[in-house]
């Protein structure tokens, strides 16, 4: 919801994570040091960041399947030229080729009307198959070490990709709350026919939304290369289920039309939590994929729970159909 | 002989609010009976305790003179009660066939293979009863809403209903449809089932029920005979006061002419459109479903693209190709389908209202949006159409269908729009709201706003507008005004037995 | 009328089509050795998507499978040498009905919907299948009963094609003769209307998911008997390549309207691309693309087509 007020039904994935980090900081004497801590921010911007603008997407009513793929492209590209161009120029180029693919994706979806899953279903085949192509099939690699301080290195103690997740958070939180375009996102996610009647560019804001996604995929595909020491056709496959599962787990619903950013990020978080904790118990690496599918399915019933809770008080609510709504509290609980 | 329903002393109430109390009466066997009532008098409530989805807190219902503890749906159907909604509940991609007997397919014994030949004569059969114009094999999402219903019908009767209750059954019929339904019931009446008619038109009252209930703010108020009965009584009973203080006439005199069109045209919808609208005059467009009338109204929104003809405002030709052109020129839109196009739920109420108007109220060349200037924005048009909210960061879907109303209202009007078009605008809402509208838009015409309003509502129309156009298979059939509105004429033009234009009659 | 016709059978005509141009670019495409190896790689992806035809006729999908594949393949390459082919096969369909009957209560009792429920499972699933295999591979050395899946024959048609066969008429059997597949449209095609309506939506649901798992632990015999290895991690991608010849086919993703034959013939459409192009001697990664492409094309011509319908009407 675009509210200033700190409700605590909409920050579930916050309470859930302090919890979880009381938790293990109370059974594991690593989850004492700050180092553990920054390590997980760290490891939560490489899904974060792209997670940042899949949550326009996701808001809007659309999803996009393809960006592990496009992630695979645009990290190649990058490793390939930062060597030529430094890194604030190769910053701007991943991130405009970046956009560039998302545009390829919103025309797909926006403009031929192709649904969303079908089209970025497509490219996802697409994008890894030029991946593989141009290099052909060989892992690309940098020889420039300061490179790798971006994705590895700190800035007065903070990770670098923590920095970078925290500005394009807060960039995004502004465009979702402050600027008309935010709320276009968001209206769209609400009712398409009721946007039309507004006057509301709807296949303008789809193409931009795509756009956008695309660009913060460059973003993390930069850092993710330099945390790698390379970039190839085969990188971060089934990266698009991880980033969609953090917009989902932070309280996103998949049918569109509320969402919060820092929410996505505070899932990201969680993940990262849950990953470096089962290292940390030494669960076996294979383990932690059942954990974190369980994690998954517990938190995914628990929204599933509560938007059952939602039709039911909506349904009452529609067949009351008083004039009166009681003035003061939330009236919203009362059917 | 016992009663097919007897409603003894039914009490429901919800956190806050007592839908039903104390609400008692019968129902006679084999007899149409209507219930009507504003929203939130508590006919959906009711209608929902007897189809089994809820279960009262106090009284009982008796069936046949017997008990009915009527826990679920199933249970509701099993004692042969059928509830008709007003969104059916039909699978659009399987047949009519299908849909009328998906819950017990006829197979070969013993084994899971269908026998279609069966599926089909029966259907036949079940449809022939109430001579049902239905093909079994046709594909429901193939179907009209009128078709739809019938077929909504026969799942009734395929389950032995001996108590069909239907909810608003005509809000989406064109009147030759209304007809059929008509004639449905009255098969229905005739092969004994008891019919329980819910709906706010009180002219099918009187066109095919036996008797009548009125309830009013969940309270039972009285039930007679439709033959003792005017419509001028009945909404006596549901309003609970004199009608005539209920349609605020009032519509400034006209301007100048803010908005013209000639010979607009759409093929199949309309055709060789000619008319004009002053500043500060009301004008009511009536035309039965079909007519184009929407079609016409849409167009000058840009919702629909005429393929030819010419559109003036201020004077000056304009093209409309979008409601982005529409606004800019000033014209607003306030659309009848409020759920579905009107509002947008999960957003706060600040933000449903001040939609259409971000660029406009936001800082730095509307960039920044400021919470202040919106909560400005809302303020303002909340006491200017009085509309009751608990706070203006709570989601709009929570709020009743008046004041969703008046949100779209606002939102239309937070424009500055000088041209208002408004589709069907009381449609749904209860009288309490009605009226709060209809002074609304006298307001905004003594101001000087031009307001186009389509209103299937005949008793709206003449009491609200000071002209009326009236449209038959896309053409204006009558430009009435002063003492030529009224209903007959209106529907004579409607039906194109006379036509009254400008100059003639 | 016409436009109706069209649309069914589209799919069709694109096939026959690339296969035809696939011919004159490469004869070798039309040898028999070669007909029957395309039809043997088409059968993997065509059995898994005969059960997820009914997964999206029924308005849902299940991306577990690629991981239930790759455990199809642990268990077979684990349990062969002890049980021998046929046994290991039967353990391996009652392990698959399992996890598929697990998908199925995840969403109908805790209320999760299919997307983000079958995510979930398709990651646990793959923990399983690694956890078995410790994450190394589970070889079968030319185990000649195995062999049998890709190599022997069944009344004289190689396996594989025999085995489609079957699939898929059983499969079209019951979407179109068996009061099963009326449900699953309807349940499909509103499924608010099918609760209310008496369909046991619920065990409909569950045995769509008991489907899906199925079908796919049969073309997870086949990948078996090919590889000759169990391995915890092949099968990456495969959920969306099944789903992508399902759609292609002709079934709606909005749900309700399935097409059976469709999805049998997409199937084989990918799998001549991919044929094609490997024997005009383009790397593997060149079929992925021209895959994508095909299947945007294809999309894109039935999007503009459906709206140059809706303008007309």
């Amino acid at each position: 919801m675009a509210t200033s007020r700190f409700s605590l039904r909409e920050r579930g994935i916050l309470i859930a994570l302090a919890l979880f980090w009381a938790v293990c900081a109370g059974t594991n004497t690593m989850f004492r040091d700050v180092s553990t801590y920054l390590s997980i921010l760290r490891e939560s911007s490489f899904v974060g960041v792209c997670a940042v603008g899949m949550t326009f997407c996701i808001i809007s009513g659309d999803f996009d399947l393809s960006v592990g793929s496009m992630l695979s492209l645009l990290g190649i590209a990058c490793v390939a030229i930062v060597g030529h161009t430094g890194l604030f120029l190769a910053l701007v180029f991943v991130t405009l080729l970046g956009a560039g693919c998302g545009l390829i994706n919103g025309a797909l979806v926006a403009l031929l009307r192709i649904p969303a899953f079908i089209a970025t279903l497509a490219m996802y085949f697409i994008y890894r198959a030029l991946a593989y192509i141009v290099t052909n099939g060989q892992p690309v690699q940098f020889q420039e070490p300061w490179f790798t301080e971006v994705g590895n290195g700190s800035l007065a103690g903070v990770p670098t990709p923590f920095l970078f997740l925290v500005a394009l958070a807060a960039g995004a939180t502004y465009v979702l709350r402050r600027t008309p375009f935010g709320r276009y996102v968001l209206a769209i996610g609400n009712s398409r026919r009721a946007s039309e009647i507004s006057g509301i560019r709807i296949a303008r804001v789809r193409l931009a939304i795509f756009t956008l996604v695309g660009a913060f995929t460059g973003v993390a595909a930069l850092l993710i290369s330099s945390r790698m020491w390379s970039a190839n056709s085969g990188m971060k496959i089934g990266y698009e289920f991880d980033v969609i599962a953090a917009v989902v787990l932070g309280g996103t619903s998949l049918s569109g039309g509320k969402g919060s950013v820092a929410n996505t990020v505070v899932a990201a978080v969680f993940f990262a939590s849950l990953n470096t904790a089962m290292n940390m118990f030494h669960v076996d690496s294979y383990m932690q994929r059942v954990v974190i599918g369980i994690v998954l399915l517990f938190a995914f019933s628990l929204t599933g729970i509560r938007s059952f809770v939602a039709e039911r008080l909506r349904l009452r609510q529609e067949s009351r159909e008083a004039p009166k709504v009681a003035p003061g509290g939330e009236s919203a609980a009362a059917p | 002989m016992a009663d097919a329903i007897e409603i003894r002393r039914i009490t429901k109430t919800f956190p806050g609010v007592a839908a039903l109390s104390d609400v008692s009466f019968t129902v006679r066997k084999g007899e149409v009976h209507a219930v009507v009532g504003e929203n939130g008098a508590g006919k959906s409530t009711l209608m929902k305790i007897l189809g089994g989805l809820y279960r009262p807190d106090r009284g009982e219902i008796l069936l046949e003179g017997r008990p009915a503890a009527l826990r679920s749906v199933h249970d509701a159907v099993a004692r042969g009660i059928s509830v008709i909604y007003q969104e059916f509940n039909l699978m659009p991609e399987l047949t009519v066939a299908e849909n009328l007997f998906v819950a017990d397919l006829p197979t070969l014994p013993g084994l899971p293979v269908l026998r279609r030949r069966t599926l089909q004569s029966r259907a036949e059969a079940l449809l022939g009863r109430l001579a049902l114009d239905l093909d079994p094999k046709a594909f429901v999402k193939d179907l009209s809403v009128s078709r739809r219903q019938m077929v909504e019908i026969a799942k009734a009767l395929h389950h032995e209903a001996s108590i069909l209750i239907m909810d608003e059954p005509t809000a989406a019929l064109a009147d030759a449809e209304v007809d059929k339904l008509y004639e449905i019931i009255r098969t229905l009446r005739a092969q004994g089932k008891t019919v329980l008619y819910i709906s706010h038109r009180l002219k099918e009252i009187f066109d095919v029920a036996d008797r009548v209930t009125v309830l009013r703010d969940g309270r039972y108020v009285g039930t007679e005979p439709v033959a003792a009965l005017t419509p001028d009584a009945v909404v006596r009973m549901m309003v609970g006061r004199d009608v005539k203080q209920f349609y605020a006439h009032g519509s400034g005199e006209g301007g100048e002419e803010i908005l013209s069109v000639e010979g607009l045209t759409r093929a199949g919808a309309f055709q060789d459109v000619r008319f004009g609208v002053k500043k500060g005059e009301i004008l009511g467009v009536a035309g039965l479903m079909g007519s184009g009338r929407e079609e016409l109204v849409k167009a000058l929104y840009g919702l629909v693209r005429p393929d030819g003809g010419t559109i003036h405002v201020d004077g000056l030709p304009v093209r409309i190709e979008s409601p982005d052109d529409a606004i800019r020129l000033g014209i607003g839109f306030v659309t009848e389908d409020r759920k579905e196009a009107g509002i947008f739920p999960l957003m706060s109420v600040r933000e449903n209202v001040t939609l259409n108007v971000l660029r406009r109220i936001a800082r730095f060349g509307g960039l920044h949006v400021e919470e202040r200037r919106e909560r400005g924005l809302l303020g303002e048009y909340a006491r200017f159409l009085n509309i009751r909210y608990a706070s203006e960061a709570q989601p709009v879907m929570f709020l009743s269908g008046g004041n969703q109303q008046k949100i779209v209202l606002a939102r239309a009007l937070a424009t500055r729009c000088r041209i208002l078009l408004l589709l069907e605008p009381t449609r749904g809402i209860d009288v309490g709201a009605k009226a709060e509208i209809y002074q609304l838009m006298g307001e905004l015409s003594r101001q000087g706003m031009a307001l186009v309003v389509v209103s299937s509502d005949l008793p709206e129309l003449i009491a609200v507008c000071s002209r009326v156009l009236v449209v038959w298979q896309g053409r204006i059939t009558g430009d009435l005004s002063g003492r030529q509105i009224d209903e007959a004429t209106i529907m004579r033009c409607a039906t194109g037995t006379a036509s009254a234009l400008r100059g003639e009659g | 009328m016409l436009g109706r016709l069209f649309e069914s059978y589209f799919i069709y005509l694109v096939a026959a089509a690339t296969f035809a141009v696939f011919a004159i670019l490469t004869p070798t495409i039309l040898t028999g050795a070669n007909i029957v190896n395309l039809l043997t790689n088409a059968a993997m992806v065509a059995i898994a998507a005969a059960g997820m035809t009914f997964a999206i006729t029924g308005g849902g999908f299940d991306l577990s499978i690629g991981s239930i594949l790759a455990l199809t393949t642990c268990v077979l390459g684990k349990l062969v040498p002890h049980l021998g082919a046929w046994g290991a096969v039967a353990v391996a369909l009652l392990v698959g009905g399992v996890l598929g009957a697990v998908n199925g209560l995840i969403v109908t009792k805790l209320r999760i919907q299919t997307f983000v429920a079958t995510l979930s499972t398709m990651i646990v699933y793959r923990g399983f299948a690694l956890i078995y295999t410790g994450g190394r591979d589970a070889t079968l050395y030319a185990n000649l009963d195995v062999k049998y899946f890709t190599g022997g024959e069944l009344l004289g048609i190689p396996f594989p094609i025999a085995l489609t066969a079957l699939v898929f008429l059983v499969a079209y059997g019951a979407y179109r003769f068996t009061p099963f597949g009326v449900r699953v449209r309807g349940i499909g095609s509103n499924l608010a209307a099918a609760q209310v309506s008496g369909i046991p939506v619920d065990s409909t649901l569950i045995a769509i998911f008991v489907l899906t798992a199925t079908t796919t632990v049969l073309s997870g015999t086949l990948l078996t008997s090919q590889l000759l290895t169990g391995n915890g991690r092949v099968g990456l991608g495969f959920e969306l390549e099944v789903i992508t010849a399902t759609i292609l086919g002709g079934t709606s993703l909005s749900g309700g309207r399935g097409n059976v034959w469709g999805t049998l013939v997409a199937a084989l459409l990918l799998t001549i691309i991919a044929n094609g192009l490997n024997l005009l001697g383009l790397p593997d990664q060149y079929q992925r693309l021209a895959k994508g492409l095909i299947f945007i094309v294809a999309l894109a011509l039935d999007s503009l087509l459906r709206r140059f319908r809706e303008r007309r009407s």
